[in-house]
């Protein structure tokens, strides 16, 4: 069978300017003189992520093009071979620098053939095999000149077509460019460890595949350091992949990038096909669901935010400068979220209530829930994506009136699982929470919590309560007349008294020791610290009954548990973190959904060692 | 036996004809000797009693004998105020007449 070539199509997509639609979306008859695949050599695998260089020949000339991954299929089949005759139905045409990229969208196999046609040579005139070892590098220009100088001195030309997927770095295979996005850049970090000093930034690039981290240390990162700038896309070359360090990034990558002489980046400025960030928004009444110390990506609306202020860190003590946000959604929940350090300082919002998209943030539960800005976090302010519009139209027509409720909602109900609330689904009797507690290593640092209902029946009478500072909260000693806080470096001229209580529980399993703070005292005695330390002056009589009334109450506790050790001994304290007035109607509520479960079906066990509720 | 006064409602109550009962409920009317009241379930009983009812809530327990299906002579009341929910002392008193619970805890 003959074919006819569409000869002068490779000329003349050579040649092409963007608006030549029909040259595009027209059937040319061509002949397939090679195809191969770029990127990772996964020999003999068939990955969705392949994808293939073909070159085409009009019997004249021929050119080199990207085939769309929707039609690897056809090679992988055997279909599509080489001096296969193909015509060509959709085609699109990427303008990159100076360069064009021809990307074969659609074609149909109209036959097979066993040589090629004609003696087609290169359309691009030093087009040419290059000698390199990397087989996927074919353009070679040498005239081209990079527009910005790369981190090193000799000025290469950086291959533009077939870019490397961030998912498919490793470390085998060194000759890859990757185009990504900056989505993350951190602040240029000082060191000085054992073996010296150094100073390092990193970064998050992103591309449709995936993302990866890229560090650079001393020279280099002074060097790339202005260079990379957060939100714009590069072309990264010639970085070692090796394996990631987990410790410092959370970054979903077993490989990360370290940017070292030899690297190459170059900014892009084709203004399509840029990789976008993706997000998986959470709302923020979904935040109750994710567990502390877990990360998430929220959409919300600024509804106020702080100043600057400064803490020191009791840790490290180091003074950290932070601001707090607060920010609401559709679902009428709001959140505080914290800056630090640099972002905290500059933080400036474009215009009255903002939309901003967070990435990364890591979920706390402070106050219920809170959010919390790390190294890889991001935030974008107004981002051109569908969420934010949709945000910005709710805010603008009802949202900005409403109320929103947080996730540590008002005192006297029951805020759901965590450390913050009381968490009546876990609630324990108070022999089920010693065997447990006690069973908390000795070489557990974090506390643990425990919800459950006992009745107080002893409140220790000495030192029930000491002076304290009115904005610390830190102990205040007399000094001659007036009181002083070390702390603030106040003179104060009363103490303000706050409660601090060991008092005895029980319950139908045991009795156990709390120590509780102001909060305990106000709810078990009702009456301010100051009071109970007036009536404890003043009348022995008094005081005593006082104490006495506050007996036979019962409450529900959240408490946390830790393990002190004095010398040989180790034993476990509680601390109440919040104390609740009973509400009948709810625990009758609660314990008759008890009995619906299939616990609470059994039948009575006349001799049970688990009916402990 | 006769100590235990166990709480019922009306669906309840014609198990107990000549015992004391417990009947938690809303007082409805009053007359010079009886008192119609309607218990958890939402059935009404008529309370026969002499000299003072002493009912002085909207919601009460009559503590008394069962006459019939649906009479008790009072033998005692306590108040209770006005607000109850009803519905959870059904429940609970459903539960304390389960096969499993009553012989063994409530009488």
């Amino acid at each position: 069978m003959t074919y006819s070539l569409s000869t002068g199509i490779c000329q003349r997509l050579h040649n092409a300017t963007p608006n030549e639609d029909e040259l595009f979306n027209g059937s040319h008859t061509l002949q397939v003189l090679s195809l191969k695949k770029v990127g990772k050599q996964t020999e003999n695998t068939n990955l969705p992520t392949d994808r293939y260089r073909i070159v085409l020949s009009d019997g004249v000339h021929f050119l080199q093009a990207m085939l769309a991954t929707q039609l690897n299929e056809m090679i992988v089949e055997k279909h599509l071979t080489r001096y296969s005759i193909v015509c060509v139905e959709r085609l699109s045409c990427n303008y990159v620098q100076e360069k064009r990229l021809i990307i074969i969208m659609a074609l149909r196999i109209i036959g097979q053939e066993d040589k090629k046609f004609g003696e087609p040579v290169s359309i691009d005139a030093s087009l040419s095999e290059a000698p390199t070892p990397a087989p996927e590098r074919p353009l070679q220009q040498s005239t081209f000149q990079p527009v910005i100088p790369t981190a090193q001195p000799v000025s290469r030309s950086l291959p533009k077509s077939n870019w490397h997927p961030i998912e498919g770095l490793s470390p085998y295979q060194n000759n890859w460019t990757i185009k990504a996005r900056v989505t993350q850049k951190s602040e240029l970090k000082h060191y000085s460890n054992a073996r010296g000093e150094g100073k390092l930034f990193n970064v998050t690039f992103m591309d449709e595949t995936g993302e990866i981290r890229a560090t650079a240390f001393n020279q280099i990162a002074e060097a790339l350091y202005p260079r990379l700038e957060e939100g714009k896309v590069y072309y990264v070359s010639k970085g070692k992949v090796n394996l990631a360090k987990k410790k410092f990034s959370n970054v979903m990558n077993d490989f990360e990038i370290s940017l070292e002489k030899q690297a190459e980046v170059e900014e892009c400025l084709e203004t399509t096909n840029l990789p976008m960030i993706k997000y998986s928004f959470v709302s923020l009444a979904e935040l109750q669901e994710l567990t502390k110390d877990s990360t998430c990506d929220i959409i919300a609306i600024l509804k106020e935010y702080s100043d600057v202020s400064e803490i020191t860190s009791r840790a490290t003590n180091r003074t950290m400068k932070k601001r707090e946000l607060t920010l609401v959604d559709k679902s009428g929940f709001s959140v505080r979220l914290t800056l630090w350090g640099n972002q905290a300082e500059n933080f400036k919002p474009d215009e009255q209530s903002p939309v901003i998209a967070f990435k990364g943030v890591k979920v706390g539960d402070f106050g219920g829930r809170s959010l919390g800005m790390i190294a890889s976090s991001t935030m974008t302010q107004n981002p051109d994506i569908p969420e934010s519009h949709a945000l910005r139209g709710w805010y603008d027509s009802s949202g900005s009136g409403s109320t929103f409720q947080s996730h540590n909602a008002s005192g006297g109900s029951f805020s759901g699982a965590g450390g913050s609330g009381f968490n009546r689904s876990e609630i324990k009797p108070l022999l089920e929470m010693k065997l447990e507690a006690n069973r908390i290593p000795e070489s557990e640092e974090k506390p643990v919590y425990f919800s459950t209902r006992a009745m107080v029946m002893h409140v220790r009478g000495e030192n029930i309560a000491y002076p304290a500072c009115e904005t610390c909260n830190k102990k205040i000693v007399e000094d001659g007349g007036s009181w002083r806080c070390d702390k603030c470096d106040k003179t104060l001229s009363g103490p303000t008294y706050r409660y601090i209580m060991s008092f005895a529980v029980s319950d139908h399993t045991g009795q156990l020791w709390f120590q509780g703070f102001n909060d305990v005292g106000d709810a078990v005695f009702g009456k301010t610290a100051n009071e109970v330390i007036e009536i404890k002056e003043r009348d022995d009589a008094q005081y005593n009954l006082l104490l006495a009334k506050a007996c036979c109450q019962s409450y529900n506790f959240l408490l946390r548990a830790k393990r002190d050790s004095y010398n040989d001994n180790s034993r476990i304290r509680y601390g109440v973190s919040r104390i609740l007035p009973l509400n009948y109607k709810e625990e009758c509520d609660a314990l008759l959904n008890l009995m619906d479960t299939p616990w609470g079906q059994q039948g009575l066990k006349t001799e049970s060692n688990n009916m402990v509720y | 036996m006769s100590d235990i006064s166990p709480r019922v409602n009306s669906a309840i109550l014609p198990r107990f004809i000549g015992q004391m009962v417990r009947i938690p409920c809303k007082v409805l009317t009053t007359t010079d000797s009886t008192v119609t009241v309607q218990t958890s379930d939402g059935g009404e009983i008529l309370v026969k009693y002499t000299g003072d009812h002493g009912i002085s809530s909207s919601y009460a327990e009559i503590v008394g004998q069962v006459i019939d299906q649906t009479t008790v002579k009072k033998a005692a009341v306590i108040n209770l105020q006005s607000e109850l929910d009803l519905q959870m002392v059904d429940r609970v008193i459903k539960l304390i007449h389960d096969p499993r619970f009553f012989s063994t805890v409530f009488s």
